[in-house]
């Protein structure tokens, strides 16, 4: 099990340059004041492990994973809500056929969680067109995956 | 798919271990997407189509040997070979510009030409052209394409060229290894470990 805590915040008071940041001022600045906690560094992350021995022959493994929320990359005034903090779980297990031969199946995020795994301020209007206003975007996560593998042992 | 195997051989006074990996994968999406974008749907790409394929090789070989009790050679060579190839699409800064002097003139003369053979029986119609705008870049020079012509800031509808695609490839070579002897022999009467040694790194 492992819990980091990690407050990284800014020390200073500064504009920052971040023109598509819907409270920027003429010049496209923001006003950053110390305290203010440094974008795309979530404060909780939370990992916890299990394995289970269920037969001589059979293993499994279970991790859940947690984060909590981020602020946008161009919001360091941290103005604009956070990106959700998310929770994902994760299986692996392992049969050994023989001594020398064994399959692997691992599942990453077991329940299909939609989350963001970071995010940032820019300009979509430019592409799609008038209607997209908002200026956040974020990079999806990845989606349910599964993965066979195989284990020879010579 | 990603392949990986692991040789090792081992002697009472050596040991050999050989690492081979291999990895092939392509992927979609790697750039982030607006979130009007991403409620509508989550697959979306933000520029098309945002391809990202890898392919790494690798070995990574390591060794050692005792000589005696007291002396241990031990060392490492490794290479690597990660290509990177992406594909994706984005918006256009190009302005536009009249054409180039002689080609405008030669199109000119060739769109004229064109038209009179389209209304070759009707004496005085005047072929009405709208002077083609090219694609140019922030120092008003003409884009060419790779035939060395100018590239027009439309097609024939008039939708504009105002996107790019981008397309880029990246070898990326890394070996070398690394050379260590530890001596364990006494030092003025004291337990010592004495370690000598030398490493190469390599890449492009």
């Amino acid at each position: 099990m492992n819990y980091t805590y990690l407050q990284a915040s800014f020390q200073d008071n500064f504009y920052s340059h971040s023109p598509n940041h819907p409270t920027a001022n003429d010049e496209g600045n923001i006003y950053v004041e110390s305290g203010d906690r440094l974008p795309g560094i979530p404060v909780d992350n939370f990992k916890t492990g299990l394995d289970w021995q269920i037969t001589p022959k059979l293993s499994a493994g279970l991790t859940v994973v947690y984060q909590s929320g981020q602020f946008y990359r161009g919001d360091e005034s941290n103005q604009l809500p956070k990106i959700p903090g998310y929770a994902m779980v994760n299986l692996r297990g392992e049969y050994r056929v023989t001594d020398r031969f064994a399959i692997l199946v691992k599942v990453a995020n077991l329940f299909d969680t939609e989350y963001s795994s970071f995010g940032l301020l820019g300009q979509a209007d430019e592409v799609l067109g008038d209607a997209y206003l908002d200026p956040r975007f974020a990079g999806p996560g990845a989606p349910l995956g599964g993965w066979i593998g195989l284990r020879m042992t010579l | 798919m990603n392949l990986f195997s692991s040789f090792g051989w081992r002697a009472p006074d050596s040991a050999v271990d050989l690492d081979l990996a291999y990895a092939n994968t392509d992927l979609t999406g790697n750039g982030a997407i607006p979130a009007e974008l991403m409620a509508q749907d989550r697959s979306a790409v933000f520029t098309f189509p945002d391809t990202t394929k890898n392919e790494l090789f690798s070995v990574n070989l390591n060794g050692e040997h005792w000589f005696g009790k007291q002396v241990l050679i031990s060392g490492n060579l490794f290479y690597r070979n990660l290509d990177t190839k992406s594909f994706n699409g984005d918006a256009g800064d190009f302005g536009t510009c009249a054409p180039p002097n002689e080609t405008a003139d030669e199109t000119e003369d060739g769109m004229e030409a064109a038209a009179e053979t389209g209304n070759g029986e009707e004496e005085g119609a005047t072929p009405v052209h709208q002077e083609p705008t090219y694609l140019c870049d922030e120092d008003g020079e003409v884009l060419m394409d790779r035939a060395g012509n100018p590239i027009l800031a439309q097609d024939a509808d008039g939708n504009p060229y105002d996107a790019i695609n981008n397309r880029s490839s990246r070898q990326q070579e890394t070996g070398g290894g690394i050379l260590q002897a530890t001596l364990l022999q006494d030092l003025f009467g004291l337990s010592n470990q004495f370690i000598l040694g030398v490493s190469y790194f390599t890449g492009s």
